[in-house]
């Protein structure tokens, strides 16, 4: 109902941004793999996305939804002293809402969804296909169409150490939106 | 549109993640030998002509056979047994150019004393199964989990004969295997399904046995395919033209119901395609469970509600017990009671044990033929394993309202 509320509405106003940022990764725990201890793990990468964001009519608050992709690259030491690295690129989509606590500040909520595993065991219907994170997010206007985006995201389901692995538990991103519309 | 955008998606993003180990110190291969090589596993040397060999291994689907000697040595490197042996390729997918290791029948002269096995012949066998001696066996490269996890297909047969299912199926254990001295691979030894292989599974002259197979994967069509073949007539043709009585009188109930449960449970993909049963005397025909290395491939589809509609034989004969009064409450009630059975952790502790038996000699594989990629790869395979399974009996239970 929101969302068909929203597009209805002659009077709200829509925003097309492209976003690219830096993100790293850090699991809040030791990950691991049969009798294996990942320990000094460290997760760095980059992601993009596009979001389209939409006032609510009559309300402050603003739609937002976006898909985007990520490239992570993960290290860490075992037990057994192998240094494992890893590297993993993700596509996600995203839906949420926004609010501006000021005219500078604006606070976020998202539900985040991306590819758990490769895309090609989608064919053969394995399980744990799909991620979902919880995302809370915070954007500073720096000029009238250049934000400041910190977004922290923490994993939901399936939170198992296979999958953490390569992908970690807590994602912390900054980056820059660019509005283009 | 959808299946284009999935479809785009598949093709950018397909196998987009890589895991890469540094550091593992791998044994040397060029110079161990069947005496020398540091294992808890059975070792298995195998003297051959070394060009027979090469234009067998070269041509996996000839069915060229060739001839050669055995040497078999337990822990601590004792050579326990020594025989002739007639050697041929088997498998239908897993011989191409991705599989260096090849699946390899193995008909001795003599039997082989079991007891040269110790975990072989410790495995608790089912009711009416024999396995003092192997009078025929494959050396099996684990199939399509050739350098992933190396014991899938004996992780879910054995979890099969844990829960004591009202079935014949493969026993096996893994072993190291070198051809003239040289490192060969790690491998699965198993029993076979074919007519000698079922003599000596069930202790019955090879004459009263009669095997029907799917050959062709396309029609699904169950056919002869060895043994007796005047014992295949009545079934064949009482399938072909539908009699669902006849059928009835020729398969053994309990054991097809057994079956198709546990394939179903385990989601084996390669079902509906792999199937192989048998019958010996004046016996009815029962169904063979073999081949599980695509289990828990398919997480959430249900197999079993698919053999009311799909045209395989298989089908047919679900459907000709369908039509009879009480199967689907013998069927109900059976699923139930081996539900009410299946367990995660009792899964979990079979993947647990034939992982910790060849923990030490996935580096020999790596080493040789550079998979799995890296031990902690194949560690990370096992948990794989072990999580598809579980994932298979959540779905499974959601489906059938059976938690």
């Amino acid at each position: 109902m929101m969302v068909s509320a929203l597009f209805i509405s002659s009077k709200s106003q829509s925003t097309i941004g492209f976003e690219g940022g830096y993100v790293f990764g850090f699991q809040g725990k030791h990950i691991q793999i049969m009798d294996e201890t990942v320990s000094d793990y460290k997760a760095n990468g980059v992601y993009l996305l596009a979001n389209y964001k939409k006032t609510i009519r009559n309300s402050e608050w603003s739609f937002n939804s976006g898909i985007g992709t990520k490239l992570f690259s993960i290290r860490g030491i075992t037990d057994s002293a192998s240094r494992i690295y890893g590297m993993t690129l993700r596509v996600n989509l995203f839906i949420g809402a926004n609010y501006p606590v000021n005219e500078k500040l604006n606070f976020g909520l998202n539900i985040i969804t991306e590819n758990n595993r490769d895309f090609e065991d989608l064919l053969d219907a394995k399980s744990d296909m799909w991620r979902y994170s919880l995302g809370i997010e915070s954007s500073y206007i720096v000029t009238k169409n250049i934000s400041f985006i910190v977004r922290f995201s923490k994993i939901l389901y399936p939170n198992i150490d296979l999958y953490l692995l390569l992908n970690p538990a807590n994602q912390f991103s900054v980056g820059f939106n660019f509005k283009i519309k | 549109m959808k299946k284009e955008v999935l479809f785009i998606l598949i093709i950018v993003f397909s196998n987009c993640s890589k895991l890469d180990v540094t550091q593992e110190i791998l044994p040397e291969i060029v110079s161990i030998t069947p005496l020398s090589i540091e294992t808890n596993l059975p070792v298995i040397n195998i003297e051959v002509d070394e060009q027979e060999f090469l234009k067998m291994t070269a041509n996996p689907n000839s069915k060229i056979e060739i001839e050669g000697k055995l040497d078999i040595y337990e822990r601590k490197n004792e050579k326990l047994t020594d025989k002739s042996i007639t050697i041929e390729i088997k498998g239908r997918t897993s011989v191409g150019t991705n599989f260096p290791v090849k699946s390899m029948e193995i008909i001795p002269d003599e039997a082989i004393e079991t007891r040269v096995f110790t975990d072989l012949s410790t495995q608790s066998l089912l009711q009416n199964h024999n396995l003092d001696s192997l009078k025929i066996f494959r050396l099996r490269n684990s199939g399509n989990d050739f350098g992933i996890t190396m014991i899938k297909d004996l992780a879910y047969s054995q979890y099969a004969r844990d829960l004591k299912l009202n079935l014949e199926l493969m026993y096996g254990t893994s072993v190291q295997v070198f051809i003239n001295g040289k490192y060969y691979g790690l491998v699965n030894l198993r029993t076979e399904n074919n007519v000698l292989g079922i003599s000596n599974l069930l202790n019955v002259p090879s004459s009263d046995i009669c095997i029907l197979k799917v050959k062709n994967l396309q029609t699904e069509n169950l056919e002869f395919h060895h043994g007796d073949k005047s014992a295949s007539i009545a079934i064949l043709e009482a399938i072909d033209i539908e009699d669902f009585e006849a059928i009835r009188n020729l398969v053994d109930e309990d054991n097809f119901i057994d079956y198709i449960i546990y394939q179903d449970y385990i989601g084996n993909s390669d079902w509906h395609y792999n199937i192989a049963l048998y019958k010996t005397g004046n016996k009815k025909f029962r169904f063979f469970l073999f081949d599980l290395d695509h289990a828990g491939n398919v997480s959430k589809f249900p197999l079993l509600p698919k053999l009311e509609f799909i045209t395989a034989d298989i089908a047919k004969i679900y459907r000709a017990f369908q039509a009879k009064n009480g199967f689907i409450e013998h069927l109900e009630n059976r699923k139930e009671e081996l539900y009410n059975r299946f367990s995660v952790d009792d899964f979990n502790n079979v993947v647990n044990q034939l992982a910790n038996n060849i923990e030490n000699d996935i580096p020999f594989l790596i080493a040789k033929h550079g998979v799995p990629e890296s031990i902690f790869r194949w560690k990370y395979n096992i948990e794989q394993l072990k999580r598809d399974f579980e994932k298979r009996d959540y779905y499974l239970r959601k489906k059938y309202n059976l938690d």
